[in-house]
């Protein structure tokens, strides 16, 4: 269970980013964070793992304060929360396979890492997981080489080295064509149905959220405007959420 | 529909008044650059002018073996009474002057016949029972024949020996071989082209190390709270100390090796390493002594260590010493330098073990000692550090301007530094945040851009007063200029990365170190070989210039060629200067588009 508390961050110079935000996410569900560009989807995500420090407020997950953990025990913590990107986050002139590896390297020795080695083990276990998203054969492709589609498979494999209990997705498709986001978030759907994989995603679409999520909670300006089952969302709660001028874009 | 807009008059009085001071600009500086037209238009200089421009466009590229004729005459000063006989006839080469006898400084018109055709030579004058000196070159046509008006020179005495005039007249024989100065001039463009790789080469691994610390990006996040920043500096000075120490003597153990004190450092070396293995073998310790195994582990690591770098260094001054040869040079050289750096590593590893070890014990007084207390540690422990800082700024300015004697002039400034730092962190409070990586990245960049200011040529002549006159010291002071230039590019390397994957990395529990290999370094690879090989070329550049200051490379041939107006070979050592510069250029294009 992950617990987020009166959640709140103000960027220097002055930007209320995230405004008193709390709610609870139950282990197992796919949670869609839907709001305007700027309504503050991203900064809450990156509270949650603190990429971006809280300015106040608590995150607990499984009873622990993340947000007061030292530095070492943070980097434990992250290990089981994995991270997603809207613009993928390889690196570029890296392998494919060097990619997917990185995830793993809060369980290996850091020593390794200024020889630039990964244990045999952890090797197969990557291969293994960029099975399981499909792109094996371009597992000795340099990352750019890769279109948009593939490397966010990259991406979710990178995440699945890590064997996640929770997966923070930040508009994982807004990259993507709509046929590939489909593709991407079902790779989602099904880790979080078969392996019970908690997963907070943002998306842009509101059909998409409509078509994935168990629960969706809407932001706008840093603020919750909205927290209920898809079903919920109607012409009025739509207005309410993306503002009077707004049409609804469906996606296939 | 609007009008288009007319030009005011104010805006035409304002064009022409800044046309006006652009005239009067250019004016000035042309007094000032002193551009004249009337020296370049004496013919003294214009001749002296083509003269280099002759020399410099025939490099003294090949020489042949020579074959000479001689042919002698006499000359009498004063004339005696009845003129001497004329030698005439046969194929010999000979030579005739009209007249035959005169005084110091007439003219006389000398011919010569018979010699080799379309040769060239010298005409000497040998004053009776004096030395040799050539008086004017010579050119024979096609049938060997010269004509040259001379004039006696001033220093000609009158004797009762007849002076002799010598003509030499010498051709060339066989094939044409390369000349000595091709020689001299390959073998120092051998020197420009390591001078430049040395100087780049030591420069690199310096340059990474401070481009990170002078990369916004990297350094901007970086804060410490006052409170512990102060504890950390407190015991740098005496770690310092300690650690130098401790290596020095270290150090002494392994140079002194071969020379009788071998059982010293074995015995020394084995508990070391034995104790290493105890503590690495038997796990986690119990009580009391379980926050101290990290540290005991530590310190036996670094100074078995240290131990190990000085055994290999005087192994390598032997091994070197007894290897010769320039591969015995290099390693007794390097061994002998990491000895010099051992100490001051160990002086290094000592601060900053101190500092985190007091560190560490300052977080937890700040944390429990929220409010007065803190503050009042603050005071306490500012003003120390400030009475340190200002002292020691005291003792570094009066080692420059030796403005005092003794050590009485260090209290005021450490009682002034100290008032200044406790008031500061008595207001600050023991939890103000300090920009501690935005003041390093301000230093760091500070020092880049004034060393980066400095010349190479000026760097030169200072090192060249170290090291003396030669190629050392025109590597180091490119060295240190590359420091300086490559330490800023590879900075804004850094600076232009993209920040998506380093988040990426972290967000996977990856620790600092492996952010940076995984996150980092793939990105600034290409930029900082690219960056490496540009600064190769303009240190080839610039080691054809060092030498004029004492720096070695081409250049110190070429200006001492130049200064004794041997142009033409001067005009070998700047066809040298062109082919290598031209190749680097061609050559750092092609392994830059191959890597990046």
């Amino acid at each position: 269970m992950l617990q987020i508390e009166h959640l709140t961050k103000i960027y220097d110079p002055y930007v209320l980013a995230v405004d008193d935000i709390s709610f609870t996410v139950p282990e197992g569900q796919f949670l869609v964070l839907i709001g305007l560009s700027g309504s503050g989807k991203s900064t809450l995500l990156r509270c949650i793992n603190r990429l971006v420090e809280p300015t106040s407020g608590r995150v607990i997950w499984k009873g622990v304060d993340i947000t007061a953990l030292p530095e070492g025990e943070l980097r434990r913590m992250r290990r089981r929360v994995a991270m997603i990107f809207q613009q993928f986050n390889l690196v570029k002139r890296s392998s494919v396979l060097t990619n997917v590896l990185a995830g793993r390297l809060g369980y290996i020795n850091p020593a390794w890492s200024l020889v630039n080695h990964f244990p045999r083990t952890e090797v197969g276990r990557a291969m293994q997981m960029l099975d399981r998203v499909g792109i094996a054969d371009k597992a000795q492709v340099r990352a750019d080489e890769l279109s948009g589609g593939q490397q966010q498979r990259v991406g979710i494999a990178r995440a699945l080295m890590q064997q996640p209990e929770v997966i923070l997705a930040d508009e994982p498709v807004s990259s993507l064509d709509p046929a590939t986001s489909h593709s991407i978030l079902h790779h989602l759907e099904v880790l979080n149905k078969e392996e019970g994989i908690t997963i907070l995603c943002s998306l842009h679409f509101l059909s998409l959220a409509r078509r994935y999520a168990d629960r969706i909670i809407a932001l706008k300006a840093g603020k919750m405007v909205f927290e209920g089952p898809p079903a919920e969302i109607d012409e009025k709660r739509f207005k309410e959420i993306y503002g009077e001028e707004a049409e609804v874009v469906e996606i296939k | 529909m609007t009008n288009p807009p007319k030009r005011s008059l104010l805006r035409t009085i304002q064009f022409l008044l800044v046309a006006l001071g652009a005239v009067l600009l250019y004016a000035y500086g042309w007094q000032v650059t002193q551009i004249n037209l009337d020296k370049p238009r004496e013919p003294q200089r214009q001749a002296h002018l083509l003269r280099i421009i002759r020399g410099l466009f025939q490099p003294n590229l090949v020489s042949w073996d020579y074959e000479s004729a001689l042919a002698e005459t006499s000359f009498n000063i004063p004339c005696p009474a009845p003129a001497a006989t004329s030698s005439t006839g046969g194929d010999e080469p000979r030579i005739v002057v009209t007249p035959n006898c005169g005084q110091a400084r007439e003219a006389v018109l000398v011919e010569g016949v018979n010699f080799h055709p379309n040769a060239s030579g010298f005409l000497r004058w040998i004053p009776a029972g004096e030395t040799i000196r050539p008086i004017a070159a010579l050119d024979t046509d096609g049938q060997g024949y010269f004509r040259e008006e001379i004039t006696i020179p001033s220093t000609a005495r009158e004797s009762e020996f007849p002076h002799t005039l010598q003509a030499e007249i010498r051709w060339e024989v066989g094939f044409p071989r390369p000349s000595d100065t091709v020689a001299i001039t390959l073998d120092k463009m051998i020197e420009t082209i390591f001078l430049a790789l040395m100087a780049t080469t030591l420069a690199i691994p310096v340059s990474i190390a401070l481009s990170f610390l002078a990369a916004r990006n990297l350094m901007r996040s970086i804060t410490m709270p006052l409170g512990a920043l102060l504890l950390a500096l407190l015991p740098l000075p005496l770690g310092w100390w300690l650690g130098f120490q401790v290596f020095d003597f270290l150090r002494s153990i392994g140079m002194g090796l071969v020379s009788g004190r071998a059982t010293e450092a074995l015995v020394l070396l084995g508990g070391g390493l034995l104790l290493t293995v105890v503590s690495q073998r038997t796990g986690r310790w119990n009580g009391w002594l379980e926050p101290v195994q990290g540290w005991l582990r530590l310190f036996l690591g670094l100074l078995v260590g240290g131990l190990l770098l000085a055994i290999l260094a005087g192994l390598g001054v032997r091994a070197g010493e007894a290897l010769r040869g320039f591969l015995g040079n290099f390693i007794s050289t390097l061994s002998d330098l990491l000895g010099l750096l051992l100490p001051l590593l160990g002086g290094l590893a000592g601060a900053a073990i101190a500092s985190s070890l007091v560190g560490r014990l300052g977080q937890r007084l700040f944390r429990e000692g929220k409010g007065a207390v803190g503050r009042g540690a603050a005071l306490i422990i500012g003003g120390l550090v400030g009475a340190m800082t200002l002292a020691g700024l005291a003792a570094f300015l009066n080692f420059i301007y030796q403005f005092a004697e003794g050590d009485s002039y260090l209290l005021p400034w450490a009682i002034g530094g100290g008032i200044i730092l406790a008031a500061v962190s008595a207001v600050r409070g023991a939890d103000y945040t300090v920009p501690l990586g935005s003041m390093v990245y301000y230093a760091v960049r500070s020092v880049l851009n004034i060393t980066r200011a400095i010349e190479p040529l000026i760097m030169a002549i200072v090192f060249a007063v170290w090291v003396g006159i030669g190629p050392f010291a025109g590597v180091l002071a490119l060295s240190l200029h590359s420091i300086a230039a490559l330490g800023k590019l590879y900075s804004e390397a850094v600076e232009s990365i993209d920040p998506g994957p380093i988040e990426a990395i972290t967000s996977t529990g990856a620790d600092r170190l492996q952010t940076i290999v995984y996150g980092i370094v793939p990105q600034i690879v290409p930029p900082y070989v690219s960056f490496t090989i540009y600064r190769w070329d303009i240190n080839v550049r610039m080691s054809t210039v060092i030498g004029f200051v004492g720096g070695g490379g081409i250049g110190f041939i070429l200006q001492q060629q130049i200064s004794l107006l041997k142009y033409r070979d001067a005009g070998v050592a700047m066809i040298g200067i062109a082919i290598v510069v031209a190749a680097m250029d061609y050559l750092s294009a092609i392994v830059r588009e191959k890597i990046v």
